[in-house]
Parts: C-alpha cells; sequence; structure tokens
C-alpha cells in the first residue's frame, strides 16, 4: 500500500460518529447563565415605567389626603387632574409593555426583560388601581 | 445530487450564525441546535483521539460547554464549527499533556472501539488506534481532519518539523498493518 491507496481510505473514514448517548442532558445542566450587558433602550423603557410611576404618585399622593378637607370644588377638580395624568402614565407604561413583550419575542430568555415585564404590568395595576379610586373619588365630590 | 448539496449548505450557514448570535445572548435553544449539528463530528475527533469512548464522551461536554462559555469572545474569523473543533482538540491534546506529566494513571484504552465500521474501514480504525500517542494525534489531525502542521504544531505544542515526522511515522506504520 502507497501513501496514495492509504490516502484515499482515510478519505472515507466517517466525519462524524455519534456518541452512545445523548450527550445534552448532561452539558445543559453545567450551562451558566451569559452574562449581557443591559442595552441603553432598555434602561429607557425602565426609565419611562419608573416616571410613570413617580408623576402618578406624586398627583395621586397630593389629592388623595386632601379633598376633603378643601371644598368639593377643588377637590373635585384636583381628582379630575391627577385622573389625567394617571391616564397618561397608563398609556407610557402600556406602551413599554409592548416594546418589552416584542423584545421577549427575540430575546426570551433575557432575565433583565422579564424583570422589566413584571413590574410594568404592576405599574399597570398600581395605577389602574388609582384610577378607579379618583373616579370614585370625582363621583362622591361632584 | 451535487447540484442540491450546495444550497443546503448556503443555507445552513447563515441559518448558523442566527443560531449562534441566539446562543450568545444565552438562548440555551439555539445552543442545543448548535450541538446537534456539531456533536459528530466533534465526538468522532475526540474518540480517534482517546481510543476510549468514556473520555470521548467527557471531552465532547467539555469542549461545547467551554464553547457556550467563550462564545461573547467568538468574533467570527472562522466558522462556528471550526472553532468548536479546535476546543475540543485542545481538551483532548491538554489531556494527554497533563497525562503524561502524571505517568502513574495512564489512559485506559479499549480494545474494541470502532465495531460499526466494515470492512477496510474496521481494520483502518482498529490501526489508527493502535498507533503510539504522538503519531496517532497527528496523523488523526492531519490525515483524517486536514489540519496543517503548524497548526498542529501549535495545539500539541511540539515543532512543525516534529509534527511531519510523526506524520511520516505514522502513514508507514499504518501502510505496513494494513498490508500484512
Amino acid at each position: 500500500m502507497n501513501d496514495k491507496e492509504l490516502a484515499e481510505i482515510v478519505g472515507r473514514l466517517p466525519k462524524s460518529i455519534e456518541p452512545r448517548r445523548d450527550l445534552w442532558p448532561g452539558i445543559e445542566a453545567r450551562l451558566t447563565p451569559v452574562e449581557r450587558p443591559t442595552p441603553r433602550w432598555l434602561n429607557g423603557l425602565a426609565a419611562a415605567v419608573l416616571v410613570a410611576a413617580c408623576t402618578a404618585g406624586v398627583f395621586f399622593g397630593m389629592n388623595r389626603g386632601g379633598p376633603l378637607n378643601t371644598s368639593f370644588t377643588t377637590a373635585s377638580t384636583a381628582a379630575a387632574n391627577s385622573n389625567l395624568v394617571i391616564a397618561q402614565n397608563i398609556k407610557v407604561v402600556n406602551n413599554a409593555i409592548g416594546r418589552i413583550r416584542q423584545a421577549l419575542r427575540t430575546d426570551p430568555t433575557s432575565g433583565a426583560l422579564q424583570d422589566l415585564l413584571y413590574r410594568a404590568y404592576m405599574e399597570r395595576d398600581r395605577l389602574t388601581v388609582q384610577k378607579t379610586e379618583l373616579t370614585l373619588l370625582r363621583s362622591y365630590t361632584s | 445530487m451535487e447540484a442540491t448539496a450546495e444550497p443546503v449548505r448556503d443555507i445552513a450557514i447563515p441559518l448558523e450564525a442566527g443560531l449562534v448570535a441566539r446562543a450568545r445572548k444565552g438562548d440555551t435553544r439555539a445552543f442545543e441546535r448548535l450541538y446537534r449539528s456539531h456533536v459528530g463530528r466533534i465526538h468522532a475527533v475526540c474518540l480517534r483521539l482517546t481510543r476510549n469512548h468514556a473520555q470521548a464522551e467527557e471531552f465532547t461536554q467539555e469542549a461545547f460547554i467551554k464553547a457556550w462559555m467563550s462564545l461573547p469572545r467568538f468574533r467570527g474569523d472562522s466558522g462556528f464549527g471550526t472553532w468548536l473543533h479546535r476546543i475540543a482538540v485542545n481538551c483532548a491534546l491538554a489531556h494527554f499533556r497533563s497525562a503524561s506529566r502524571a505517568p502513574e494513571a495512564p489512559a485506559h484504552v479499549e480494545e474494541e472501539v470502532f465495531t460499526e465500521e466494515p470492512g477496510t474501514m474496521l481494520d483502518l480504525e482498529s490501526a489508527i488506534a493502535q498507533l503510539p500517542d504522538g503519531a496517532r494525534e497527528v496523523f488523526v489531525l492531519h490525515d483524517v481532519e486536514g489540519y496543517k502542521h503548524e497548526e498542529i504544531a501549535e495545539l500539541a505544542g511540539i515543532a512543525p518539523g516534529t509534527s511531519k515526522a510523526q506524520l511520516h511515522r505514522a502513514r508507514q506504520l499504518l501502510r505496513t498493518r494494513l498490508t500484512t
């Protein structure tokens, strides 16, 4: 047998030999989560949720304790103003939720996105409760 | 058949690039698909280098885990498969280097590692498995896997001239064994 004949039979060797068992479960169990930097736009969304929460909180806090101690007209106007701010903030949070869900479709394992979505949903629930309370307050004072 | 093979490769490369990009972001499902595509090739080189099923499986797993950990540093200069292959070869050769420093614990060599290949292929696999370690490493990497002597020298920590000499020796031993 010469080098050429040897090369010919070596060339026919299988390039792929499957292992006797599936190695994936053992590999998967040892895969550590990959640390990824938070993208800037994600920080922007987080800030939007936070600002919506804070401004609504400020308006709601300013007016929540006060109406019963002031005239019904002032209380009613304040409640209407707060309601408008809260409604706008619910829109901001809803918009953020839409963008986070869209991002999760391309990066479904992102812990940062999942946390942010959870926080956004919680914030929307809180704002919705506030809006309902203010609507009730307006109905009492008008 | 040749005409249909080419477009499949053309599609496969961007698909793989997409899987690599997803895996880099931490998507384990994408990494599993990469594993399924490459495990046979990675296991084959590990098995031929180690001649031991358990070790080959261990190094295959290690290679994929190292690849996962190194993915953020994978720049895509070479294909993912080529990059992964080098990681696997490094795992196996690193083991040989550490084993050579601890001769009291020699690797267990299985007698019948390649039992599914018929006729000449089985003879060749057995003959390769019986080569001395250095000659087998160089032969598997050069003649079976297509590495260049310079690459083997870098991976195995030997001089390119040593790689050439080991290949010459391996071919000579194989020719003798396959003709007798």
